[in-house]
């Protein structure tokens, strides 16, 4: 089943997103925004142990961010906890203007693009989009039935350009709001509202294509 | 953009895949205790060379000790260069009749290296500090640090 919409409802969908998202906060989000604003707090007078409940919340998706950015989980799990450490020292300088999420994000986004500058001036192309680490990284048990739909798709994002890959996965992995990706990756909001619209395009012909195929889970 | 135009899409987009290693966070702490915390580490991860930063590179040139005792030698080469020349006249007949007499007279040598050595020091120091107080580096929040 195709659900094939016309181009300006989704360019105008984006512009509810932020008035979407704010009434379906909540008053659990609520809780959990007050919770983590107290662990902020006590990491950044130095409690360490405050910052580890920040690094186990957010850790998946730093990780699966870095790895969608870097194209292997070496690189990406040397971005990942650089980013952690580099939001640790500089947590006394974090004014709470935006959401921590967004702010470590940033990080992690401009790490990446550190260690990607850096693999291009050491001409090591290891920015081979790897989707082998996908199927090494999950065993047999763990494949849900749904795995090759998966694995398809995750070929389909890594071959995405880098600045609408950073899109996609902010947006739904990241769970950042168009204004909140366009201060990470330090573009206008309507660039990233392109970057989404075209990547979504892009990723249901790819899928339309898969489904129509019959390719489906791997055993 | 509404995230439910494509369930499906939508559904598989959000999937996280494969997390990080295990371990990761025992890692990731480890770094943490072993990383200094504010100010010490703005300064550590301060790259003037890539952030933009707050204080031009001759400026900086001016606090360093190296480039101020340049300057005050080259003022008083400038002011005084007679009184100098008999300065260090005078100077190198005393070390010489010292040297040639035998005597050497711990304390004043002493003193007279102590002196060098705490001026050096003092004159780093004041620099450093004149370097914190009028021209912080610029907060490192959310910048990105080259190593």
């Amino acid at each position: 089943m195709s659900t094939t919409l016309p181009a300006w409802t989704l360019v105008s969908n984006v512009a509810f997103a932020p008035a979407a998202k704010t009434a379906a906060s909540g008053s659990a989000a609520r809780s959990a925004t007050i919770e983590e604003s107290a662990h902020i707090s006590a990491a950044k007078g130095g409690d360490a142990s405050a910052f580890k409940v920040l690094v186990d919340r957010y850790r998946d998706r730093t990780f699966a961010l870095a790895l969608r950015l870097a194209g292997n989980r070496e690189s990406a799990e040397e971005i990942a906890q650089d980013a952690f450490v580099r939001a640790w020292q500089a947590l006394p300088d974090f004014r709470g203007d935006s959401r921590f999420s967004t702010w470590l994000y940033r990080i992690t986004y401009r790490r990446a693009l550190d260690e990607r500058a850096s693999l291009t001036r050491r001409r090591d192309r290891e920015t081979v989009l790897d989707t082998a680490d996908l199927e090494r990284a999950a065993a047999p048990r763990e494949r849900a039935p749904d795995w090759g739909t998966r694995l398809h798709l995750e070929r389909l994002v890594r071959a995405l350009p880098d600045s609408q890959r950073a899109c996609v996965t902010l947006f739904y992995v990241g769970d950042q709001s168009v204004e909140e990706i366009a201060r990470i990756l330090d573009v206008p909001s309507g660039t990233v509202k392109t970057h989404l619209f075209r990547a979504r395009q892009e990723l249901r012909a790819g899928m339309s294509g898969e489904r129509s195929d019959g390719v489906g889970n791997a055993s | 953009m509404r995230r439910d135009d494509d369930p499906l899409l939508d559904t598989a987009l959000r999937a996280l895949g494969p997390g990080p290693p295990a371990g990761f966070t025992d890692a990731v702490m480890r770094r943490v205790a072993a990383s200094p915390q504010g100010a010490a580490a703005r300064q550590a991860l301060w790259d003037p060379a890539f952030d933009e930063p707050a204080i031009p590179w001759w400026t900086r040139a001016f606090l360093q000790p190296a480039t101020l005792g340049a300057f005050v030698v080259a003022s008083l080469l400038a002011g005084w260069p007679m009184q100098l020349v008999r300065a260090s006249k005078s100077a190198a007949a005393k070390i010489a009749l010292h040297m040639t007499e035998g005597s050497f007279d711990i304390p004043t040598w002493g003193s007279m290296l102590a002196v060098s050595v705490v001026g050096s020091l003092l004159l780093s120091l004041f620099s450093m500090r004149a370097a914190e107080l009028f021209f912080a580096p610029p907060s490192s929040a959310g910048a990105p640090e080259r190593r």
